[in-house]
């Protein structure tokens, strides 16, 4: 064989043997179990940064983990649950804020003094069961935002029965500290999932992060979407939920109106740039159903996707395309700037 | 010449066979042996023919194995890696203590699911079978994560 044939199979087999190498850049990935479930950080094509940055990360996770969990007897929650102790923390002031914006929005469909309502279902205890009537109604008498008095840099209560829960909305505030502490750390790509919360830092390369929906009932996804410096959160009735004597599905998030479980809904997502606020907009869809799309006029731009107890979709117009094929769809015109404007 | 084979292979020069091609130009036999050629053949090109040939097939067989080889769940406790089991062996998994165990897990027809678990909401259990790659079941009270891992998905994570 002549030489210069030699060569050139040798480099084919070279050329051959490259093309095998996966190409794509490494994602480091670390997952943690904090704020009472697992969270991942993955960080696409890793700089000499990012493992510092994850360390930094997951430090500051598990610092809100703390100081958000009103069942923590070291957190300011817990202080003023138990011994009605002024909130004076900033950062749980702001959230508190935050969350009053979104119940203020919704007609205190949000409402984070709910936690009465919540230890009475027993959605905190083991087995969580039917209350009586008169038991919700009692309760109710302690549940409403405006009984907390947010002024001055302290939080206090007008009812001394009035108590904070913020699980409804912690986790989008976590999402947007690991999103500020990895960027800080120079990291401009990653993907951020507190137990199915997600924030996606830039792009993953040249593309946009892909982040699929799960099916409220059964296995697989409805949908993917394509996250760019964007939050996916969810609620849903499929987690945390029991099985009433009627055959009902009674889950963990309640109508602070009425005190019994949101029905109606078995998922709902909200697509929006602070996962704060997204966080507490998936409430509301949950709990007001499609009428709520109309909040996205009065807040930052969002979009959603609702699937009902028929496993009807119903999303903004912005999401239409993004659902499955199999699950009937109407997408819904919430406002005229819904589904035109950029995200 | 090569000018010539072009000119014969367009449509309305070729009158159904009535006209042969002129051969291609030698530089395009530049692999065809001649008996010559072969009987000169060295053990090192033989090898280095095999290996060209073999190298595509090594390829393919990878990535369809990793697109549909047999998926496995991890099991972490505690932040730690405590177990991978096979998905496509029917199996039940203990996790804590031997005597009082806080999960029984099992795997049946290639999923996995909490069929047993001492914590107090039962989120675990409430996850049912789970197959598919990237999918995992969470027990917080027990610290366990369990997570499928495979390469069939095509996204990066699940919002739920």
């Amino acid at each position: 064989m002549s030489r210069r044939t030699d060569l050139l199979l040798a480099g084919l087999a070279i050329l051959a043997t490259l093309s095998c190498r996966p190409g794509a850049p490494p994602v480091q990935k670390r997952t943690s179990l904090l704020m009472d479930t697992y969270a991942t950080i993955s960080v696409f094509a890793p700089g000499p940064n990012a493992a510092a940055g994850l360390d930094s990360t997951f430090a500051r996770l598990e610092q809100i983990s703390s100081k958000f969990n009103h069942l923590d007897s070291t957190s300011p929650l817990y202080a003023f649950n138990e011994r009605n102790v002024a909130i004076t923390d900033p950062e749980v002031i702001y959230v508190l804020e935050a969350a009053r914006r979104i119940s203020t929005l919704s007609g205190g469909a949000f409402d984070v003094t709910v936690e009465p309502l919540v230890r009475l279902w027993g959605f905190y205890d083991v087995s969580p069961a039917l209350p009586e009537q008169r038991q919700i109604d009692s309760c109710l008498e302690f549940v409403g935002y405006q009984n907390l008095v947010i002024d001055s840099g302290r939080v206090t209560k007008r009812n001394p029965e009035t108590r904070v829960d913020l699980g409804g909305i912690a986790k989008g505030y976590g999402l947007a500290e690991a999103a500020r502490v990895l960027r800080k750390a120079g990291v401009d790509s990653a993907l951020i999932d507190l137990g199915g919360d997600v924030y996606a830092i830039g792009r993953k390369g040249s593309q946009d992060w892909r982040v699929g929906i799960r099916s409220p009932r059964g296995e697989g996804i409805v949908g993917v979407v394509k996250l760019h410096n964007l939050a996916a959160v969810s609620s849903g009735d499929y987690e945390r939920f029991f099985w009433g004597p009627d055959s009902v599905r009674y889950c963990h998030i309640l109508n602070p109106h009425t005190g019994w479980p949101a029905r109606g809904f078995c998922s709902t997502t909200v697509l929006m740039r602070d996962p704060l606020l997204a966080q507490g907009l998936s409430k509301v869809l949950f709990i007001l159903g499609p009428e709520a799309l109309s909040l996205a006029d009065s807040t930052d731009h969002f979009e959603a996707l609702l699937i009902d107890d028929s496993m009807k979709a119903i999303t903004s117009a912005g999401l239409a395309g993004a659902v499955d094929s199999t699950l009937e769809n109407a997408a819904r015109q919430a406002g005229s700037k819904q589904g035109n404007k950029e995200l | 010449m090569w000018a010539e084979y072009q000119e014969a292979a367009r449509p309305g020069s070729l009158g159904f066979g009535c006209r042969r091609l002129p051969s291609r130009p030698n530089r395009s036999r530049l692999l065809v042996l001649t008996k010559r050629q072969i009987a000169r053949l060295t053990v090192l090109d033989v090898l280095l023919v095999a290996a060209l040939l073999a190298l595509p097939g090594w390829a393919l067989l990878r990535s369809w194995h990793a697109a549909r080889g047999p998926r496995e769940a991890l099991v972490y406790q505690d932040n730690r890696l405590v177990g991978v089991y096979q998905l496509d062996r029917d199996q039940t998994i203990l996790i804590g203590d031997k005597a009082r165990p806080h999960m029984r897990v099992e795997i049946r027809n290639g999923a996995i699911r909490v069929a047993e678990s001492d914590c107090p909401k039962g989120v675990c259990k409430h996850a049912g079978w789970v197959r598919t790659p990237g999918r995992s079941i969470i027990c917080v009270p027990n610290r366990v994560l369990i997570e499928v891992k495979g390469k069939s998905k095509d996204y990066d994570a699940e919002a739920y």
